[in-house]
């Protein structure tokens, strides 16, 4: 069945394949009697022209050597010699510009480094200066609220002795009037019982008996 | 037949190195001068050319460089390539990055003087590569062999250099004795055939090119005299074969400057680090 399909296909394609192969096979002889008998010809035609070219020609080597000595002269002077250089020199140049760059870009991710800890630190301090903030606020809070309340207890103790102030003396001024009341009272009584020695006498025992009580 | 062989002489004679321009037939020729006893040859005046054009291209190049900015503008982006590309791929690997730059600017010269000595050679009318003849190559070839002497007995000394010819190899004394002269003469002699060979390749691919396509351009006066319909199919097939043989040509001026600069190279480079 291959073998058919094959030949099948072989067939249908044979008469291209057949004129190809005669137009290359026309064309390759062409080429090739027409190559040998181009050779033939050049070899008579170089034989008639002279032309050799193993041909040692002394002028033209000599003028070779001059003229070529003469470009190794003025153009390693002037182009080859100064091109040499400013190659030498643009590689130097890229080399010094590479480092740079290199040098540059670890200055920059060490400076980035450092920007980096003093931005953790400066998180830290300022987290800490809010920490030390509240301790201070509630340190003079409760220095106030102690302050506040030893204020009024100092106001309370002072109102109170002023009130004791106040109420000794009205008791004092008190005994001192009930005295002179009393003592006016028996002096009235006793009038003329009592001398003005034994009047004070009984003043004072009976100021200092009220006073005790 | 003879009168078909006078045209393919005279044909054959558009590509050696001749005193006389063979201009278009209403032009007629054009002979050139003789300076003292020297007779000027269209490959002379090809070589003060490719020394002109050189110095017209490479001295403002040098100019432009010389700032230490990359230089601007195609044209001189490309010759800086081809300088670099030398330089960088074929200099310095063969030579070595400490030495390479004080052969630099020679290779570059001979790159460049072979590369438009070829060139020039394909230009109608004017061209005669004065490549495809013995003495411009061989006086080449001496160049190369003088810079790599003088640089390698500079570098090791007349008696190191010659002796470093010898490969070091671990021999019992006997066979030393023996076998190492032996080996010195034919290295030496390899050294001599090197440049020889070196001088020979340029000349032969330059001169079997232009002569391919002066012979096929031949057919045409070849066959005026046959058949109309002949010599007008092969004028045709000679027109476009010749036109795809000088795009050919074109690549092989550039090959063989290539090759040969490396060369060069390769050996200069040898007799810098000898083995």
């Amino acid at each position: 069945m291959y073998f058919k399909g094959f030949k099948t296909k072989v067939n249908f394609c044979n008469r291209k394949r057949v004129a190809m192969a005669c137009a290359f096979a026309a064309l390759f002889y062409l080429v090739e009697s027409t190559v040998l008998w181009a050779a033939e010809e050049a070899a008579e035609g170089a034989a008639q022209a002279k032309l050799d070219p193993l041909a040692w020609k002394s002028d033209l080597a000599l003028w070779t050597a001059v003229v070529f000595l003469l470009v190794l002269f003025v153009l390693g002077k002037f182009a080859f010699g100064p091109i040499v250089k400013a190659l030498d020199q643009r590689e130097k140049n890229e080399i010094d510009r590479l480092e740079s760059v290199e040098r540059a870009n670890a200055d920059a991710k060490a400076l980035l480094e450092e920007y980096r800890h003093k931005l953790s630190d400066s998180e830290a301090e300022v987290r800490q200066i809010i920490l030390d903030a509240q301790k201070d606020a509630a340190k003079q809070a409760e220095a106030i609220v102690a302050d506040a309340k030893k204020a009024a207890a100092d106001e309370k103790e002072r109102a109170l002795k002023d009130i004791q102030n106040a109420s000794d003396s009205a008791l004092q001024e008190l005994a001192v009037k009930s005295a002179d009341i009393a003592t006016e009272l028996a002096g009235k009584i006793l009038k003329e019982r009592i001398d003005a020695s034994k009047h004070s006498q009984l003043i004072e025992e009976a100021v200092q008996k009220i006073t005790q009580k | 037949m003879s009168g078909e062989l006078v045209n393919m002489g005279e044909l054959v004679e558009h590509v050696s190195d001749t005193s006389s321009y063979h201009l278009p037939q209403f032009l007629g020729h054009f002979d050139l001068p003789a300076i003292g006893g020297l007779t000027l040859t269209k490959g002379m005046v090809v070589e003060v050319f490719a020394a002109v054009m050189m110095a017209a291209l490479f001295i403002p190049l040098a100019v432009k460089m010389a700032s230490g900015k990359p230089v601007r503008g195609r044209f001189w982006n490309l010759l800086e390539v081809f300088l670099t590309y030398l330089r960088n791929e074929v200099i310095i690997p063969s030579i070595g990055k400490k030495e390479a730059d004080r052969f630099t600017p020679f290779l570059w010269s001979l790159f460049f003087f072979v590369l438009f000595c070829n060139l020039a050679g394909l230009l109608p009318w004017f061209g005669s590569s004065p490549t495809g003849s013995l003495a411009t190559t061989a006086v080449l070839a001496v160049s190369v062999f003088v810079v790599l002497l003088f640089a390698g007995m500079k570098k090791f000394g007349v008696v190191g250099f010659w002796l470093g010819q010898v490969p070091k190899v671990d021999l019992p004394f006997m066979l030393s004795v023996t076998l190492k002269p032996m080996l010195f003469v034919i290295e030496v002699i390899g050294l001599f055939i090197k440049h020889v060979v070196l001088a020979i390749r340029l000349l032969a691919n330059m001169f079997a090119g232009h002569l391919v396509i002066a012979v096929i351009m031949g057919f045409i006066p070849a066959l005026a005299a046959g058949s109309v319909f002949l010599w007008g199919g092969v004028t045709v097939v000679s027109v476009l074969v010749c036109v795809c043989l000088y795009m050919l040509e074109i690549f092989v001026a550039f090959l063989q400057a290539y090759i040969f600069v490396f060369l060069a190279s390769i050996y200069i480079g040898m007799a810098q680090h000898q083995h």
